[in-house]
Parts: C-alpha cells; sequence; structure tokens
C-alpha cells in the first residue's frame, strides 16, 4: 500500500479542469455528497491548478468511515421502567455496576443477529405479562454496529418496532440471567464486564 | 489496453492496496470502498468472481 505524505503528489482527474493535473496532499475538510456531515482534517490529494479536492487516498478511509458511521443517530425506545430494573439487576447479577447495561444490550443485539435460530426465539417474550407497562424510562443505545445489527435482526425476528425489539431482547436477557441463571451467558458477560471496566 | 489486462491491473492493485478514489469537491456516500463500507478484500471478491464482460472498469 502506498502511504502518502503532505505535500506529496500525483497526478489525478480534476473534475473542474476536465483534465488530468498535477494534485498535493494537503489535510482538509470534505463534505459527504449527501450534505450530512463533514469529514475533518482528512488527507486529500488538492489540485494545483484550480484548489478543489480531486483525490481520496486509501489511507484517509478509516477516517472518513469513522466519522460516516457517527452520523448515524442512536438506537433509542421508550420502555416500562420494570424493563430497565431488569436490566439494572441482570447488572448486579454479573458483579458489574448499571453502567454496564449499554454493553450488555449491545452484546446480546450482536450475538442475537448472528444466530438466526435463537433470533426467531425471541418474538415469544411479547406475549409476556413483563412486555407490558407505561412506557416512562428512555433507553439510548449509541455505537458503530449497532444500527445494522438491530435493523438485521428486525429482519430475523419479524419484529419491525424497534422499541418490541428492545423489549423482547431485555425479557431475553431476563431469562438468562436472572431466571434460569445460565452459565455460558453469564461467563460470557463476566468477561466483556472485565474488558470493557 | 483489452478487458483482461484492465482487469488483471485492478486486482493487482486492490490486492496491493494500491488505490484512490476520485473526488469531485465531496465524497460520495454512494462510493462504499471510499466510505470504508466495503473492504479492499470485499472489492476484490467483486472483480474476480462477479465482473462480466460487458462491463467499464473504471
Amino acid at each position: 500500500m502506498k502511504i502518502f505524505k503532505v505535500g506529496e503528489s500525483q497526478k489525478a482527474a480534476c473534475n473542474k479542469c476536465q483534465s488530468f493535473e498535477n494534485a498535493t496532499f494537503q489535510l482538509r475538510d470534505v463534505p459527504f455528497s449527501d450534505g450530512r456531515g463533514i469529514v475533518k482534517n482528512v488527507l486529500v490529494g488538492v489540485c494545483d491548478k484550480c484548489d478543489s479536492v480531486t483525490v481520496l487516498p486509501h489511507q484517509s478511509t478509516p477516517a472518513v468511515k469513522r466519522q460516516y458511521e457517527a452520523r448515524r443517530k442512536p438506537v433509542e425506545g421508550r420502555l416500562p421502567a420494570h424493563l430497565i430494573d431488569i436490566l439494572n439487576l441482570a447488572t448486579l447479577e454479573i458483579g458489574a455496576s448499571t453502567d454496564f447495561v449499554p454493553s450488555m444490550m449491545k452484546y446480546y443485539i450482536h450475538k442475537l443477529s448472528e444466530d438466526e435460530k435463537a433470533a426467531k426465539k425471541i418474538a415469544q417474550y411479547l406475549k409476556s405479562e413483563l412486555a407490558s407497562g407505561r412506557s416512562e424510562k428512555r433507553l439510548s443505545l449509541k455505537g458503530r454496529q449497532i444500527f445494522d445489527d438491530i435493523e438485521h435482526l428486525k429482519a430475523l425476528t419479524h419484529i419491525e418496532n424497534t422499541t418490541d425489539l428492545l423489549k423482547s431482547i431485555i425479557l431475553k436477557i431476563n431469562e438468562d440471567v436472572l431466571v434460569k441463571r445460565r452459565s455460558k451467558p453469564i461467563e460470557n458477560l463476566r468477561n466483556i464486564m472485565a474488558a470493557v471496566a | 489496453m483489452g478487458f483482461k489486462d484492465a482487469k488483471r491491473q485492478v486486482i493487482e492493485c486492490l490486492e496491493k492496496g494500491l488505490v484512490s478514489h476520485e473526488v469531485r469537491d465531496d465524497i460520495d456516500v454512494k462510493n462504499l470502498l471510499a466510505i470504508g463500507r466495503v473492504t479492499l478484500e470485499a472489492g476484490l471478491v467483486y472483480q474476480v468472481v462477479l465482473c462480466r464482460a460487458e462491463q467499464r472498469i473504471h
């Protein structure tokens, strides 16, 4: 892979000049084409003739990716208070603090999105008495992968509504950690807790 | 340069990471390689497995 430094240059097609011109690599702020955000201070090739950005070297892709994914809104849902209490109790059970709730949810969302068989079973939890109640608390989950995992899980479970999906995941956690006390998920959660503590 | 030669060169560039993306004042969000949603390896698979003779290589 060729790594470019600020000040180096190469020939590149310039759309404004309608020709191949020398482009010098500089740090610039470059917007996304859909108008939703800017990648700040990223290495790009700039046309020496007209000063427009003409080249994005591959080494800048991770910075672009990070900014692109940061635009995503968090996954949120309004939930009955007792479901948030279940999450808090689950963190207590594994020896963590309530700060661990988002990590625990993201772990389950990702794990279920990769296990079609397990994912298809969680819709049944929506029939439980615990799935109902006034939605007085909010759960917000941020992360680069969360949006894709949630969309994939919606397709697997056929649960279209984000809040219903979150409810079924929480009740799955309830069954694994608090009711049946399954050793494997509890051990996995303890390992993750140790990594993020 | 014929299609086969062009394809060979694209594959070589993808293998070695010798890739840059054209920018027209902004970063095209439809360019999945540029925004990192598709890896070079996936792009390589596309070229090797799926690229057909009637498609142009840019």
